[in-house]
């Protein structure tokens, strides 16, 4: 098999990495057709990224790829041009060529050629372009006077290999009119025509020499201008001056509004065709119209309305918006006569304001994870520093210390503390991501599962720009199609089951996600037809996962969220939920390793929600420092509800088991320090640290109460791996060690002493 | 506060254990030690034939009874310092140190070797060590000295050399003039389910009992 040897494999990896969104992008888009065939803007946006895909594939000399995705354009393009129908039988097609793109990626990512498609795929996505056989790209030359005639665009048309330079020549483009207009402004303030109109001559050659590749007749009809205005600029007459200049800056700004777009592979329909003219008939010396002529210092905007440069907008145009936004830009620039001398002077500002938006595409880079981890644990060591530098400075103020020194030194720690914590923020920000990450793949697994089980079934995406860190968008996805194949497959009846049911034939299928406080809470909630606590207690039962007593006292609530116990789910099907041999206890445990909570409800024949319950990060996190015994540990702020000081009279016994009573609630309590067989355990502890995990609430006690501080979660060692109760290890401000307290631990371990003791 | 210094090691070795000691800290390249030392050492042990390779070790002394280790799996040798217990862990782990932001774990190699701990003193010290990618510090009761020593004196060992420590733990016996080296096998004697299996057996003890 060939390879792809002789392609710089930096290149290569580039070119996968941006196919591969692009192709997660169709997958989302193609499925959004099906429910709106006749979005022309969604088949457009489907349309760019298989011709950006095109495109580099043809730059590479990917020959088999290129003709693959061809094919899949042509038929994309008859339903474009409503030639072809958008049915099932079609996007299965499509969707079908879509996975295959992905396999041909994963070849090339290898450095393999990719394997060509069967031809009989080719064939079939032909046979939807049939009618439109030719190929793509005359048929769009077709279309771009038409839309030019409707619209105030018009689509830059170049061959597929000057494409890719596209955007690199046009900030080309952008920078050199930039050079070019600042050169313009020097003649406001310099006297020196000649030297000034000498340095635009340079500038005006390169720009020609650029020009030439856009292949626009109208860009170099303009350049023309400019440089026989620069030619003539020192010997030009005050009053052909007072003419000309005006056009020049005009022009220059018309220029640079095009520049910005040109990147796009758009056009701006601006029409310099009379200005042009104007200029250089003005410049030779030859009469104009009376009513083109201009007077002192005239704006921009007048200027581009006396030549006629911007379009009568057409209001019912539905890309009137940018002709619109660049006669904004031109009412900007014309500001009051007074302004406009100062306008000019902060020309430059307006410029960096243009680069920003032209460069608007390119405002992101890539970096490799490799070093954000890196970064990330900086910044952790950067924290526990900080929190010493801030110990040092309370003991200093109980020395007998300089006053001056004191407030200086409390000072410094202060804003260390406000600079480390930004930092902290901003390197947590660079590792957030949208939740469609891997939301973007569920619309498509919907619509396959419910093809193959003949279901009607909506999926309903809310929340997916709600960012979390890296580390949870990597575990959450395998938890979260867990659970929507469960639902799909088992949760939703078919569509005669619903109709007897008296619900709509189509089933609805609800994901979610949302920031709450320091979590991010995803659901997942369908309209089946939920969960039958009575099946789940006879199979709990039958399991052994419980006993007789114990499902007496258990609310049903609490039975079904026995799906997730181990051992319960991966055994023969269960009712209308089970795995497909990967247990929901393994959902609950992904979850849990994110120091996450996973609840279930459930009404009988209604339907089911799944909530999970994520940190945002997992690294950094602030922490309740309490002294248990002789030892001081840390208690995860998050999971702290409240802390007391509980009377004697507020704990009683329960089947042996010490709770104390808070306002209206019984709460376990664990004593940490004999818990901890802390060596020295010290006066029986006085506080009540309340801890929530789930919906379990107990009450640790604790000896006493240090402070808030943020902790740096350190993974223990393995020889600690069967600690339950202990969720890593964090050094403290004085350098010393601090156990982490495991929240979800420390509720097990109630939960297995019930369980033993019933 | 207890800073990460290193080691100087205990009085009657200084002589030896100066140079070769690793008492620089972490960044310490064993093999730059062993590549500076040679003309103190030269003297001292001698080198009988060139065919015969030379060991570095590290010996200390736990219970009486004197060990050694590879040099190059010694990381550093620290004073005592802070060791957080960890609640529930294996019988012989003391607990956790800050090894300069790393968190390590500590074993008490007494307990390992089934003798009751007894109370750190000025000489006790932990050794930092590295085995495969894992960093673990063991305490002893005291550390002697770097040792350069032939490969020839080392001999397998018997089957019963010690009644404190299992042979399989054991990479050999070092014999010199009036002293026996028991080199530690340590990716053995740290090994988890080794430590783990020590508590099984101590737990199966104090049942039977």
């Amino acid at each position: 098999m060939s390879t792809l040897d002789h392609i710089d494999p930096d290149i290569l990896n580039d070119f996968v990495t941006e196919s591969n969104e692009l192709i997660e992008q169709l997958d989302q888009d193609l499925v959004q057709l099906e429910h709106r065939p006749d979005d022309l803007d969604l088949i457009n946006s489907i349309f760019r990224p298989l011709h950006t895909i095109k495109g580099s594939a043809g730059f590479l000399s990917l020959d088999t790829l290129r003709d693959f995705v061809h094919a899949a354009e042509d038929a994309l393009n008859a339903m474009r041009k409503g030639e072809a129908k958008v049915t099932m039988e079609t996007m299965d097609l499509l969707l079908k060529s879509v996975d295959l793109l992905r396999g041909q990626m994963e070849e090339v990512e290898d450095q393999r050629m990719p394997t060509p498609v069967e031809p009989s795929l080719i064939e079939a996505l032909k046979a939807i372009g049939a009618g439109d056989s030719q190929a793509s790209t005359p048929a769009k030359q077709e279309e771009a006077p038409q839309k030019a005639g409707r619209s105030e665009e018009v689509q830059l048309e170049l061959a597929d290999n000057k494409m890719d330079l596209l955007p690199f020549m046009a900030s080309d483009l952008i920078e050199t009119i930039s050079t070019l207009t600042e050169i313009n402004d020097a003649f406001e303030t310099d006297e020196d025509r000649a030297t000034i109109a000498g340095r635009m001559l340079d500038v005006i050659e390169e720009l020609r020499r650029l020009a030439d590749f856009f292949e626009v007749d109208s860009l170099c009809r303009e350049i023309d201008a400019l440089r026989a205005f620069a030619q003539k600029a020192s010997s030009t007459g005050e009053e052909i001056w007072g003419q000309t200049h005006p056009r020049v800056i005009a022009l220059l700004d018309v220029m640079s509004q095009q520049a910005n777009v040109i990147g796009e592979a758009r056009l701006l329909a601006l029409d310099t065709t009379q200005l042009t003219k104007r200029l250089l008939a003005q410049l030779n010396g030859e009469a104009i119209d009376e009513d083109a002529s201009l007077g002192d210092n005239e704006s921009i905007e007048h200027v581009l309305q006396v030549d006629q440069v911007v379009a009568s907008s057409d209001p019912e145009s539905d890309e009137g918006q940018t002709a619109a936004s660049s006669s904004e830009d031109a009412t900007e620039n014309s500001q009051p006569d007074q302004l406009k001398q100062s306008e000019r002077r902060a020309g430059n500002d307006r410029r960096s304001g243009d680069e920003r938006r032209n460069t608007g595409g390119e405002q992101t880079i890539r970096v490799d994870i490799s070093r954000l981890e890196n970064l990330l644990n900086l910044v952790g060591e950067l924290v526990l520093q900080k929190n010493r530098v801030g110990a040092m400075t309370r003991k200093s103020q109980q020395l007998d210390l300089d006053q001056d020194f004191c407030e200086e030194l409390s000072q410094i720690s202060s804003d260390l503390d406000r600079v480390t914590g930004d930092l902290q923020m901003s390197v947590m920000k660079t590792r957030l991501q949208p939740m469609n990450k891997v939301f973007g793949r569920f619309p498509r697994l919907i619509r396959d599962l419910a093809r193959s089980t003949n279901k009607n079934i909506d999926l309903q995406i809310t929340g997916g720009d709600t960012e979390v860190d890296k580390s949870v968008i990597e575990a959450i996805g395998d938890p979260l199609v867990h659970i929507l194949r469960n639902s799909s497959d088992h949760g939703i009846e078919t569509p005669d089951e619903r109709a007897t049911a008296g619900k709509p034939e189509n089933a609805t299928i609800q994901l979610s996600a949302q920031h709450e406080g320091n979590h991010v809470v995803i659901r997942i909630a369908d309209d089946g037809r939920g969960i039958n606590p009575k099946v789940i207690a006879k199979k709990a039962l039958e399991k052994g996962v419980v006993t007789e007593d114990q499902l007496n006292s258990m609310t049903d609530h609490q039975i079904i969220q026995m799906v997730f116990a181990a051992g319960f789910s991966t055994a023969e099907k269960v009712s209308n939920l089970s795995g497909r041999g990967v247990g929901m206890d393994v959902v609950r445990t992904n979850i849990t390793a994110l120091n996450g909570f996973i609840d279930l409800t459930s009404e009988f024949g209604k339907g089911t929600t799944v909530t999970f319950k994520i940190p945002l990060t997992v690294a950094i996190m602030p922490a309740m420092m309490v002294e248990v015994g002789n030892e001081m540990y840390a208690v995860p702020l998050p999971n702290i509800l409240e802390i007391v000081r509980p009377e004697e009279t507020q704990f009683s016994s329960v089947k042996g088991r010490r709770v104390m009573k808070l306002r209206e609630d019984v709460l376990p309590v664990i004593e940490l320090n004999t818990f901890f067989r802390c060596e020295d355990a010290g006066d029986p502890p006085r506080f009540a640290v309340v801890v929530e995990m789930g919906d379990e609430r107990l009450a640790l006690m604790v000896n006493s109460l240090i402070g808030q501080q943020e902790v740096v979660i350190k993974p223990l060692d393995n020889y600690f791996e069967k600690v339950q109760s202990i969720n890593g290890a964090t050094v403290r401000d004085d350098g010393g060690v601090s156990l982490i307290a495991d929240i979800a631990g420390l509720v097990n371990s109630i939960k297995d002493e019930r369980n033993q003791a019933a | 506060m207890s800073s990460p210094t290193t080691l100087d090691a205990p009085p009657e070795s200084t002589r030896d254990a100066n140079p070769t000691t690793p008492s620089a800290p972490a960044a310490m390249d064993t093999s730059d030690a062993a590549s500076e030392s040679p003309q103190q050492e030269a003297s001292q042990q001698g080198r009988t034939s060139e065919d015969h390779e030379q060991l570095q070790l590290v010996t200390f002394v736990v219970e009486n009874e004197e060990y050694a280790v590879d040099i190059l799996q010694v990381q550093e040798i620290n004073r005592m310092m802070d060791i957080t217990r960890v609640p529930q862990s294996p019988e012989c782990v003391e607990g956790v140190i800050n090894l300069r932001g790393r968190i390590i774990p500590v074993v008490d190699l007494r307990r390992r070797f089934g003798i009751d701990s007894r109370d750190h003193d000025n000489a006790s010290r932990i050794v930092v060590v590295e085995v495969g990618e894992r960093v673990i510090g063991f305490t002893v009761d005291q550390v002697n000295e770097v040792l350069r020593v032939d490969n020839s004196v080392v001999e397998p060992a018997p089957s019963l050399v010690t009644n404190k420590v299992d042979s399989a733990y054991i990479d050999g016996v070092g014999k010199l003039d009036d002293r026996l080296l028991i080199l530690l096998d340590l990716s053995k004697l740290l090994h988890i389910d080794e430590l783990t299996q020590i508590d099984r057996v101590t737990s199966e003890n104090r049942d039977a009992a």
